[in-house]
C-alpha cells in the first residue's frame, strides 16, 4: 500500500493545521475571548472538545463559563479580560503593581525605575484599554531619596552633615532635577521620614522653618 | 539652673553617661597617678535649640560631679566685645562660687597645716601669738575664723610660704583666692600667653588641693578670629587635668572648617564627640516633656494613664505642625499650656490649654489643610477618639449625610432621598444639580484588601444609578463603571466629623456654610 503511507501523512498535516488554526482564532479573539459552540461551528468534524482539553491542561487555553456560555481564551488574553471584567481583580492587581515599581525603586541593583508619568498599557494587544495609572509622586519620592541618600553619605563631613546645597548641585547635575525642585522634594522627604533625617540651621541656602534657614541635613 | 537638673530623653541620657564616662576616665587616671597634664578635649555639635546647653548646664549642676570636678560654664555669645581679658574674665566667673570658697578652705586647711607642723611663719600667716596660746585658741580656731571671715590673714606670710610650694603664677591665683579676688586676676593678664598660664594654674590648683579636674564648658563657640584664636591656643597647651567641652551648630562647624583648618583639625580630632542625632524625633521630645512632669512629681500622682494622655497630646502637635519639631518650640508650647491650665486650676494640661496657648502665643497657626477652619483643641480631642474605623465610618457617613443636607439648604443639591436606599447600611442617595442620581458610599476598614471588595461589590451594583461616589481610607483607582473613589484621609476625616458635630448642634453660621459647601466639594459631593 504504497499510497497510505503518504495518504496518512497528509491526513496528519491536515490534522496538525486544524490544530493551529483553532488555536490562531482562540488567539484572535483576544480579551474578549470565544464561545466554545462558536469553535465548535467552525470546526465542524474536528474534536475540538479534545484539542481544548489538552490545551486547558498544558495552560494554553483558559475556559470560563460567562452567563449561559463557555468561553475560550488564550493564556496570553486572559489576565487583560480578568482586568476588564473584574474590578476587584484589576483593584488587587493595581496595588501589587504599585508594590512591585517601589520595590524595585529601592533595589540597589541600579535597575532604572519606570521614570514615565502616563500611564502604563497592559498586553500587547492594540485592543488593550484597561491602564494601571502609577501614582507619580511617590514612585518620584521614593527614586529622589534613594539618591538623596546616596549624595549624603558621598558628602557628609566627619560627623554626618551635609549642606543641602552641595546635594543640589550634585543631584541637578547628575540628574537633570530641576533646582526648584529640589527644596519641596526635600522638604517632603523629611517630613515623611521623621526618624531618619534631621535639619539643622545655617548655610546659604535651604528650607525655611520657624523663620529660620535649615541648610544642612544629616542621616540620623 | 533649677530646670537643668531635669534630664529627658533617651538620647540626652546616653550623651550625659559619655561626658561622665569622660571626666571618670580622667579622673581615675590622674588619682591613679599618671601625668597630671593628661587632657581630654570635647565637642557637643548639634542644631540650635536641641539641648546642647541645657545638658551642658545638666552636668555642670550634678552632685554625683562635686566629688571629681570643678566647672566653668562660659556662654561666648554674652562676651563683648571679645578680647584675650573679657574670655578669661569670663571664664573665671564661670566657676560655681561654691567651688572657690572649697578651694579656698583647702589653701587656708594646708597652711594650717603648715602652721601645725611648725613650718617656718606658719603660723603668722593665722596672726597666732601668745595671748592665743594663753587663751587657749588652737590654729585650727584662728583658721575657722579666716573661713568665717571674721579674720583676715596676714597676706605677705601667705606669700613667703605659697612661693615655697606653687609657682609665681600660681601663688597670685591662690592669694586671690583666699582674698575672695579671683576675677581680679585678670588684671594680670595682658597676653594669651598671660591667660593660657593663669588657667593652667588653676587647674592645677584644683587638682593639687582639691584632687579635682578642671573642666572648661564653653557653650557658642563659632568662627569669631579672638575665640577661635583662644580656644585653639587652650587645646594647644593641653592644660593639666583639664577637660575642654565645646558646643557648637553644624553651621559653626562648617564655618570654622573654612575660617581656619588647624582648629577644624583639632575639632575632628576631639577624644570625645558627643552626639545628639536625632533630639529632635517625636520619642526624644516626648520623654523631655514627660521627664519635668515626673521629676516634680510629688507623691507620685502622674499615672501611666495620665502619660499615655498627654503623650498623645504632644503627638498631634508634633504630627501637625513641623515648625514644632524641635525640643525648644515642644517645652516652649507645654510650658505656656500648663501655665495657661495652672490660671484655670485645672490638673491636666487639657486641649483648651493647647488651644490658648497655640491662639495666644502662635497667633496665625492653623491645621495645615482643614477646610473648617478647625480649632487645634478640637483636632486633638477628635483625633484622639479616631481610633475605631468602624465608628469613624459611622460618624463619616452621617457626617457626609448633613453635608448633602446642608448643600441642599444653599441649593447645590436635591434633597437626600429617603424612600430609595442604595444599600444596607444606609448608605446616601440623592440628586445632583443637573438632575443625576448620585449615591454616595463610605466604605472604611484596617483591613484594605476588605475594603477593596467592597468597593467591587459595591460597583457591581451601582447601575442602579447615574453616579456612584464611594468615600473611602485605601487608595484605589481604575474602577470603572463610572464610580468615583475618593481617598480621604484622617485630617478630611477630622474635618467631616467638627462640621457634623457644629451641624448637629445647629452651630453652623454664614461663614462656616461657605466652608461646607468647599469641603464638599472637596470629596466631590457637589
Amino acid at each position: 500500500m504504497p499510497y497510505v503511507l503518504p495518504y496518512i501523512g497528509i491526513s496528519k498535516l491536515i490534522h496538525m493545521s486544524t490544530e493551529e488554526q483553532v488555536i490562531a482564532k482562540i488567539l484572535t479573539a483576544g480579551p474578549v475571548g470565544i464561545k466554545k459552540s462558536e469553535l465548535r461551528k467552525s470546526f465542524i468534524g474536528f474534536d475540538v472538545e479534545g484539542l481544548l482539553h489538552r490545551l486547558v491542561t498544558t495552560g494554553d487555553v483558559l475556559i470560563e463559563k460567562k452567563g449561559t456560555s463557555y468561553y475560550c481564551w488564550h493564556k496570553d488574553h486572559y489576565l487583560q479580560s480578568l482586568l476588564n471584567s473584574d474590578p476587584k481583580f484589576r483593584l488587587i492587581y493595581d496595588s501589587l503593581r504599585s508594590l512591585e515599581k517601589s520595590l524595585l525603586n529601592t533595589t540597589p541593583s541600579g535597575s532604572k525605575p519606570n521614570k514615565s508619568n502616563g500611564p502604563e498599557q497592559l498586553g500587547n494587544n492594540p485592543d488593550t484599554i484597561a491602564t494601571t495609572v502609577v501614582e507619580p509622586e511617590s514612585t518620584d519620592l521614593a527614586e529622589f531619596m534613594q539618591e538623596f541618600d546616596n549624595a549624603i553619605t558621598e558628602n557628609s563631613n566627619s560627623i554626618g552633615w551635609v549642606e543641602l546645597e552641595k546635594i543640589k548641585n550634585d543631584l541637578s547635575s547628575k540628574l537633570a532635577y530641576p533646582p526648584e525642585d529640589f527644596y519641596n522634594q526635600v522638604k517632603q522627604l523629611v517630613e515623611k521620614n521623621t526618624e531618619k533625617y534631621e535639619l539643622s540651621t545655617g548655610g546659604k541656602d535651604g528650607i525655611m522653618i520657624r523663620g529660620l534657614l535649615h541648610g544642612f541635613v544629616r542621616c540620623i | 539652673m533649677t530646670d537643668s537638673l531635669v534630664l529627658g530623653g533617651k538620647r540626652h541620657k546616653e550623651a550625659k553617661f559619655a561626658m561622665l564616662s569622660c571626666i571618670d576616665d580622667l579622673h581615675s587616671r590622674i588619682s591613679s597617678g599618671f601625668q597630671d597634664n593628661d587632657s581630654r578635649l570635647v565637642t557637643i555639635i548639634q542644631d540650635v535649640g536641641s539641648g546642647k546647653t541645657h545638658l551642658t548646664l545638666h552636668i555642670k549642676g550634678l552632685a554625683d560631679l562635686s566629688n571629681t570636678s570643678v566647672i566653668s560654664y562660659t556662654d561666648l555669645s554674652q562676651i563683648s566685645p571679645r578680647t584675650v581679658q573679657s574670655l578669661y574674665n569670663a571664664i573665671l566667673a564661670g566657676f560655681n562660687e561654691e567651688d572657690i570658697l572649697e578651694l579656698r578652705k583647702a589653701i587656708v586647711y594646708f597652711l594650717k597645716q603648715e602652721a601645725e607642723h611648725n613650718v617656718r611663719g606658719a603660723k603668722k600667716i593665722f596672726r597666732y601669738g601668745i595671748i592665743d596660746s594663753f587663751c587657749g585658741r588652737s590654729i585650727h580656731y584662728k583658721a575657722q575664723q579666716i573661713l568665717e571671715n571674721r579674720l583676715s590673714p596676714d597676706y605677705t606670710a601667705a606669700d613667703n610660704l605659697l612661693k615655697q610650694e606653687l609657682s609665681t603664677i600660681e601663688k597670685n591665683i591662690a592669694k586671690a583666692v583666699l582674698h575672695h579676688h579671683l576675677r581680679d586676676d585678670v588684671y594680670n593678664v595682658e597676653t594669651l600667653e598671660d591667660a593660657l598660664a593663669s588657667l593652667s594654674a588653676i587647674a592645677i590648683l584644683n587638682l593639687k588641693f582639691l584632687k579635682k579636674l578642671t573642666v572648661f564648658q564653653i557653650d557658642e563657640f563659632d568662627c569669631d578670629k579672638i575665640s577661635l584664636d583662644v580656644i585653639k591656643a587652650i587645646i594647644n597647651a593641653h592644660l593639666p587635668s583639664s577637660i575642654i567641652s565645646l558646643n557648637l551648630t553644624p553651621s559653626a562647624y562648617e564655618d570654622i572648617r573654612s575660617a581656619s583648618a588647624s582648629v577644624f583639625d583639632r575639632l575632628e580630632k576631639a577624644n570625645y564627640k558627643i552626639d545628639l542625632a536625632g533630639s529632635n524625633t517625636f520619642e526624644e521630645v516626648n520623654d523631655i516633656i514627660l521627664e519635668y512632669i515626673r521629676y516634680h512629681d510629688v507623691g507620685s500622682q502622674f499615672s501611666k494613664e495620665d502619660e499615655k494622655d498627654l503623650s498623645s497630646k504632644i503627638k498631634v502637635i508634633y504630627d501637625e505642625f513641623q515648625d514644632f519639631r524641635n525640643v525648644r518650640s515642644m517645652i516652649n508650647i507645654f510650658y505656656h499650656a500648663m501655665e495657661s491650665a495652672q490660671k484655670r486650676n485645672c490638673t491636666i494640661i487639657d486641649e483648651k490649654a493647647i488651644d490658648d496657648t497655640i491662639t495666644h502665643v502662635y497667633p496665625g497657626l492653623k491645621i495645615r489643610g482643614s477646610i473648617m477652619s478647625i480649632p487645634l483643641s478640637e483636632f486633638i480631642r477628635i483625633k484622639k477618639d479616631c481610633n475605631d474605623l468602624k465608628e469613624l465610618e459611622d460618624d463619616v457617613r452621617d457626617a457626609v449625610r448633613n453635608l448633602v443636607n446642608c448643600a441642599h439648604d444653599v441649593g447645590s443639591v436635591s434633597e437626600l432621598s429617603s424612600e430609595f436606599t442604595f444599600r444596607e447600611g444606609g448608605d446616601i442617595v440623592y440628586s445632583d444639580s443637573s438632575g443625576s442620581r448620585v449615591a454616595v458610599s463610605v466604605i472604611m476598614s484596617k483591613d484594605h484588601v476588605k475594603n477593596f471588595e467592597q468597593i467591587a461589590n459595591t460597583v457591581k451594583t451601582s447601575s442602579i444609578v447615574d453616579k456612584l461616589l464611594i468615600l473611602t481610607n485605601s487608595y484605589a483607582n481604575g474602577v470603572g463603571n463610572g464610580a468615583t473613589v475618593v481617598n480621604i484621609d484622617r485630617s478630611k476625616m477630622i474635618d467631616l466629623i467638627y462640621f457634623n458635630g457644629k451641624y448637629e448642634k445647629d452651630d453652623i453660621f454664614e461663614e462656616d456654610k461657605k466652608r461646607a459647601l468647599l469641603l464638599a466639594r472637596s470629596i466631590k459631593l457637589c
